[in-house]
């Protein structure tokens, strides 16, 4: 299993449009994907857009990605680049 | 509630008319009532069936988004279909799913029952949290769910086949999904039960000049698949399963409103009453490109231009001056010689990212708006004022601050309306010098302190809608007082005639722009007080015109006079109808 802290640097934080495409984008992947708010326990599946939205995550929210499985390393890269791209939303 | 559903005698709501027009349908209830209609349990040897039938609606269900997503784009652009997006992703969700399947499984509940408990844990959960953007998701899932029970029960199974031709929807909130899955064509109104919104759905009935009356709360109670409906969205009244008599009259009025429609759109002559006092007519607009249409039926210009559609068009931040330049200099250069009205930013209702935050979550309508709040963010009103002068160099536009309640507001905001005139000249940019700066009249401190604010001032704008809220303290937006939100209650018409009186007295023009103006009895009333410039909704323009028309203004001005008389609303409502009676009787014998 691997781990990783990102920042949600979007100024409307990680809201439908967002989560939409987080979505789309962990569903690609055979691994398991949890997603939870920094040094927060409950855990929300990355692959559910009702657990995305329900973490209400703010910009300037810290969020920790969990993946484990075959795919896990790659999903990470993805993930990463999605999150750190602002979800590709600001020019 | 079961005795007046089954109570089928002719019915008249009053609501709030939000698009002009009038028009007769057949009702049909969005969301028909299905409350405890499906079973609870089922056998278990049913479960096999039961989940196929889910797996069916789910199909459906998506069929249904994808549809609505390719309507939506073609008619609207790609920059709606994300609500549609997260629509589809809620349906497919893999732990709602799972939930309802362990329900249907294990509980062996029915699939409705299992969609409808496993959706509402999801919903709770939503409203329990405390950032309001988030918390409103959870109104996303329930459509989501709603859509999904109806198909598991069939109820759309026929699809809008067997729909009539004359549609009028019945919904308790006017979303920007029902334009898209019903066929527009058909729709001829929409009976909306929350009040007064600037909601999607009822900007694009304006633009498809589909009456809407909303804040009508018993809807449910009284309407019912099938009735037929009159929708009057200039009066704001509905019929509900009118008589025969009732019928042909409204379709006596339809055909006479076509015609006068017809006739009047391309008349640009002046409007002059039938005592030749000339009236001017000026359009309300919400958004740019409704500005050539309401040019082209309110000759005397644009009466208001709000700004906060301006504001929308970046939600992340404020809109830069250039950007707003375009626009005014685009809306300036379109007027060409006739005045245009810009009301400086004014956020009520509207959600904006970077505003709302700001402007507080409570009592938006008494809170940190308009002015204030131009005031306490000199950097963003420079822009905007900046965007103004420079567009002011291309036409005749004018600024109009909203939300005034003191003399030094006024002071203040025109000094920094002189700073940013003194920083273009040194720049060198080209802007009117002599652009006229005006204010909203719509709190009531205005109105008692009007003597005051006239030498400050170039014109007055009354704002009706915020005028007759604050007045009577009640909101517009909250359904179980929407009966109080009364334009004919004596102290609003009090108030109005003080700004007529004063305006006059001072030698101040006082421009009407609110939905008001655009109601025949309301339009004759404001001409009996004194008002000779009124400001409505483009399409709401024609009928108004032919109705001045056939007004003298000594006989309005003999109304008013007794109108004020009254001491109460009932009073005021019993003298107005009687005297319409009349003067309809009197017309046509």
């Amino acid at each position: 299993m691997i781990r990783k802290t990102l920042r949600i640097k979007s100024e409307l934080g990680l809201h439908a449009r967002a989560a939409a495409k987080l979505v789309k984008l962990t569903s690609q992947f055979e691994s398991d994907i949890k997603l939870s708010r920094l040094n927060v326990e409950e855990q929300v599946d990355a692959k559910s857009i009702l657990g995305i939205l329900l973490m209400a995550a703010a910009q300037g929210t810290e969020i920790e990605v969990m993946i484990d499985g075959k795919d896990e390393e790659v999903a990470m890269e993805a993930v990463v680049q999605l999150v750190n791209n602002r979800f590709g939303e600001e020019k | 509630m079961t005795q007046s559903r089954r109570d089928r005698s002719p019915q008249e709501l009053s609501g709030v008319g939000l698009s002009p027009g009038v028009s007769i349908g057949t009702a049909y209830e969005v969301e028909p009532q299905i409350v405890a209609l499906y079973p609870i349990r089922i056998a278990s040897d049913e479960v096999t069936r039961e989940l196929k039938r889910l797996r069916a609606a789910l199909k459906e269900s998506r069929l249904q988004l994808e549809k609505a997503r390719e309507k939506l784009e073609a008619e609207l652009g790609k920059e709606h279909s994300h609500i549609i997006d997260a629509h589809l992703l809620i349906l497919e969700d893999p732990l709602l799913l799972e939930e309802i399947e362990k329900k249907i499984q294990e509980e062996l509940q029915s699939p409705e029952r299992a969609v409808r408990e496993a959706a509402e844990n999801w919903i709770s959960a939503y409203r329990s949290l405390e950032d309001p953007f988030f918390r409103e998701r959870g109104s996303d899932v329930e459509e989501v769910v709603q859509r999904l029970i109806f198909n598991l029960m069939e109820l759309d199974s026929q699809g809008h086949e067997g729909l009539p031709e004359d549609l009028i929807l019945v919904v308790s909130e006017a979303s920007l999904f029902l334009l898209v899955e019903y066929p527009l064509e058909r729709v001829k109104g929409l009976v909306v039960k929350r009040g007064g919104t600037t909601s999607h759905g009822i900007i694009i009935a304006r633009s498809y000049q589909i009456p809407v009356v909303a804040g009508i709360q018993n809807l449910k109670e009284v309407i019912r698949t099938g009735d037929t409906l009159i929708v009057d969205g200039t009066s704001g009244m509905v019929q509900v399963r009118p008589s025969e008599r009732e019928i042909r009259n409204y379709q006596a009025r339809v055909r006479q409103e076509q015609k006068i429609q017809q006739e009047l759109v391309g008349d640009t002559s002046p409007c002059l009453t039938s005592d030749g006092q000339r009236i001017y007519l000026y359009a309300n607009v919400e958004i740019d490109s409704e500005v050539p249409l309401g040019l082209k039926l309110g000759g005397g210009g644009i009466g208001l231009f709000r700004t906060e559609y301006v504001y929308m068009k970046d939600k992340q931040k404020p809109v830069s001056e250039e950007q707003q330049f375009k626009i005014y200099k685009h809306l300036a250069t379109v007027v060409a010689g006739r005045p245009a009205h810009i009301r400086t930013l004014d956020f009520g209702g509207e959600r904006h990212p970077y505003f709302s935050p700001i402007l507080g979550e409570t009592d938006t309508a008494l809170g940190l708006r308009g002015i204030r709040l131009s005031l306490r963010y000199p950097d963003i009103y420079r822009e905007q004022i900046r965007a103004i002068l420079r567009g002011s160099a291309y036409g005749n536009l004018k600024i109009v601050l909203p939300m005034v309640s003191d003399v030094d507001e006024v002071v203040q905001a025109r000094r920094l309306i002189q700073v940013a005139k003194e920083e273009l000249l040194e720049e060198g940019v080209a802007f009117n010098e002599e652009i006229e700066v005006g204010i909203m009249v719509e709190v009531p401190a205005a109105v008692i302190m009007l003597e005051s604010l006239c030498p400050h001032v170039d014109f007055l704008a009354v704002g009706t809608n915020d005028l007759i809220q604050y007045t009577l303290a009640a909101s517009r937006t909250d359904d179980r007082i929407a009966n109080l939100f009364k334009p004919l209650h004596p102290a609003v018409l009090k108030s109005l005639y003080r700004v007529a009186q004063v305006a006059a007295a001072e030698g101040v023009l006082a421009l009407i722009c609110g939905e008001v103006a655009s109601h025949p009895v309301y339009a004759r009333l404001l001409i009996g007080m004194g008002f000779r410039h009124l400001s409505m909704s483009p399409f709401a323009i024609p009928e108004v015109k032919g109705r001045l028309r056939e007004i003298s203004c000594l006989e309005a001005a003999a109304m008013v006079e007794e109108v004020l008389r009254q001491a109460t609303l009932e009073e005021v409502e019993d003298y107005v109808n009687e005297f319409m009676k009349k003067q309809k009787t009197g017309v046509t014998s």
